[in-house]
């Protein structure tokens, strides 16, 4: 055995926890080396002074006891990480989303100001281009092309765009609709014709001539409806002569049960009988129109020159007046006052 | 509590008594921790005045060990005995104890050197005159190699218990051991 080893064992071998073999080999080895022997005697001395040694503990204290558990009482609940988990999870969170909203809210405000003139000016400058770009001038002959331009669709409902200003809806409002097919074009052309026929009824023929009406509107409209193949109003009855009409009219027109309500036809009426002197159905048509709309001031001066064709001066100075009195625009207010003047000096 | 360290703890343990003190302990009743404390005070307080002189700063460790056994008491598995969890509790304690006074030490003009913050000696100077030589000459001793002759010597712990208490090997405290007495032996005989 060699020193190294023999002074590992020196320990065990004074507590007897050596087997027999080994202590045997320890002691052989003492025998022979004096520097080991001399050592071990070293720690034998020692580790029996210490064994020996007159060293007590500290004598506990009488209350040790009671001291502890005062404070094991006192101790607060011990915590459970685990239950107290999503509660602490569930502050983390509300703490975090608090932090976002005050970052969100603090940051974009300024953003947004910054961005509000560039947003404006882009807008505006969206709304000055127009919705679909310029054509190019087009080559000879590509006329049937440009009539096969795109244009907006039928269904297009302007008010859907409630977002779009107004400059980029007046545009689109501008933009050529989608082109109509024949049946809409012969309807249309039909409604002008029918028209154009009514107020032939009081234009062409002058009253109490006792023409026969040549019935050229009804003819205009039947040939019409003929050609769109509309063969039920093309075998509409004929129309009333015109003489049975104009004498029917004009009762009605007296009654003014007969007068057209719209403003429109009005307007028309009395610029046609006008032309045409007829100037009791001016006059009939004028104040059919005031006392439909009595507010108007051009209406009561029209009124006022139809009665003084008719010698009714008094009907006449009270539509100038009331005119006059609705704020009628100029020259006519001239004229209305003018015309005051001259039918108060007659 | 830790339920399923309770189920680990065999019945037919040697120290019966303190596992079933243990394990009532663990189900709640709290008072009967009182009994443990009854039982181990003693060798508690021979480990901690082993390595500490000042009386006060001995019972305040003490019940900071016992405070810290009943904490943990849900950690014991039962692979060994009570006291030996105890005692490693209480080295630990007292060790870092240890190293926290002394990063507290401060420099005294009067020995003009550094000393610890250990308070009086009465205890000390109450020993026999050769105990209060061996006990300032332990004194003087690494933290571990005297922790092992406290354990060995003065409380009369097996080196094989000593090593389950430390966590170590019985090489490790037989080594530590042969050391310390080399050292105390010219301490000794220098007079410390």
């Amino acid at each position: 055995m060699k020193c190294r080893r023999c002074r590992k064992l020196f320990i065990p071998c004074l507590e007897g926890a050596l087997s027999e073999e080994l202590s045997r080999r320890v002691e052989e080895h003492l025998s022979i080396c004096p520097a080991c022997a001399g050592e071990f005697e070293d720690i034998k001395e020692v580790s029996a002074a210490l064994a020996g040694a007159d060293c007590p503990a500290m004598d506990p204290l009488p209350d040790i006891r009671d001291r502890v558990m005062a404070r094991i009482y006192q101790q607060p609940k011990m915590r459970n990480w685990r239950k107290a988990l999503p509660a602490y999870s569930a502050a983390a969170a509300a703490m975090l989303l608090f932090a976002v909203i005050l970052t969100t809210v603090n940051f974009r405000e300024p953003q947004q100001l910054c961005q509000a003139p560039q947003k404006r000016a882009a807008l505006e400058k969206a709304s000055e281009q127009p919705l679909y770009p310029a054509k190019k001038p087009a080559p000879a002959g590509a006329k049937q092309a440009d009539a096969e331009a795109p244009s907006l669709p039928a269904e297009l409902n302007l008010k859907s765009l409630p977002a779009l200003p107004k400059s980029i809806k007046g545009a689109v409002a501008s933009l050529p609709a989608q082109k109509p097919s024949e049946p809409e074009l012969a309807s249309a052309k039909i409604a002008e014709q029918a028209e154009a026929a009514r107020l032939q009824q009081y234009t062409q023929v002058p009253p109490g001539t006792g023409q026969q009406m040549p019935a050229a509107a009804p003819a205009i409209a039947r040939d019409a409806y003929a050609e769109c193949g509309n063969s039920s109003i093309a075998k509409e009855p004929a129309a009333p002569s015109f003489r049975g009409a104009s004498k029917a009219s004009a009762a009605k027109m007296k009654r003014g049960s007969d007068l057209p309500a719209s403003r429109a036809e009005l307007l028309n009426l009395i610029n046609t009988c006008r032309d045409a002197g007829r100037k009791e159905d001016e006059y009939a048509a004028a104040e059919r129109l005031t006392s439909l709309f009595p507010d108007e001031a051009a209406y009561w001066f029209a009124r006022g020159q139809a009665a003084e064709k008719i010698d009714k001066k008094q009907d006449a100075v009270d539509s100038y007046r009331r005119a006059v009195e609705l704020k009628l625009l100029q020259p006519d207010l001239d004229a209305a006052k003018a015309r005051l003047i001259e039918l108060g000096r007659q | 509590m830790n339920k399923t360290a309770l189920n680990t703890v065999k019945e037919s343990e040697p120290c019966s008594d303190d596992l079933q003190i243990v394990r009532q302990v663990l189900t709640g009743d709290t008072p009967l921790f009182g009994h443990l404390v009854d039982r181990h005070k003693k060798r508690v307080y021979g480990i901690v005045s082993g390595m500490i002189d000042s009386q006060d700063e001995v019972d305040d460790l003490v019940q900071d060990i016992f405070i810290a056994a009943f904490k943990a008491i849900g950690r014991f598995r039962g692979d060994s005995k009570f006291s030996t969890w105890l005692h490693a509790i209480a080295v630990n304690t007292t060790l870092r104890h240890i190293q926290k006074m002394k990063r507290r030490r401060v420099f005294s003009l009067d020995n003009g050197g550094y000393q610890f913050l250990t308070g009086r000696d009465a205890w000390a100077h109450e020993s026999a005159e050769r105990g209060r030589e061996i006990r300032i000459a332990v004194k003087s001793l690494p933290d571990k190699q005297r922790m092992v002759v406290v354990l060995h010597y003065f409380e009369g712990l097996s080196c094989p218990e000593i090593a389950e208490t430390l966590g170590c090997s019985v090489g490790t405290v037989w080594s530590r051991l042969h050391y310390a007495c080399k050292v105390l032996k010219v301490r000794l005989e220098s007079g410390a």
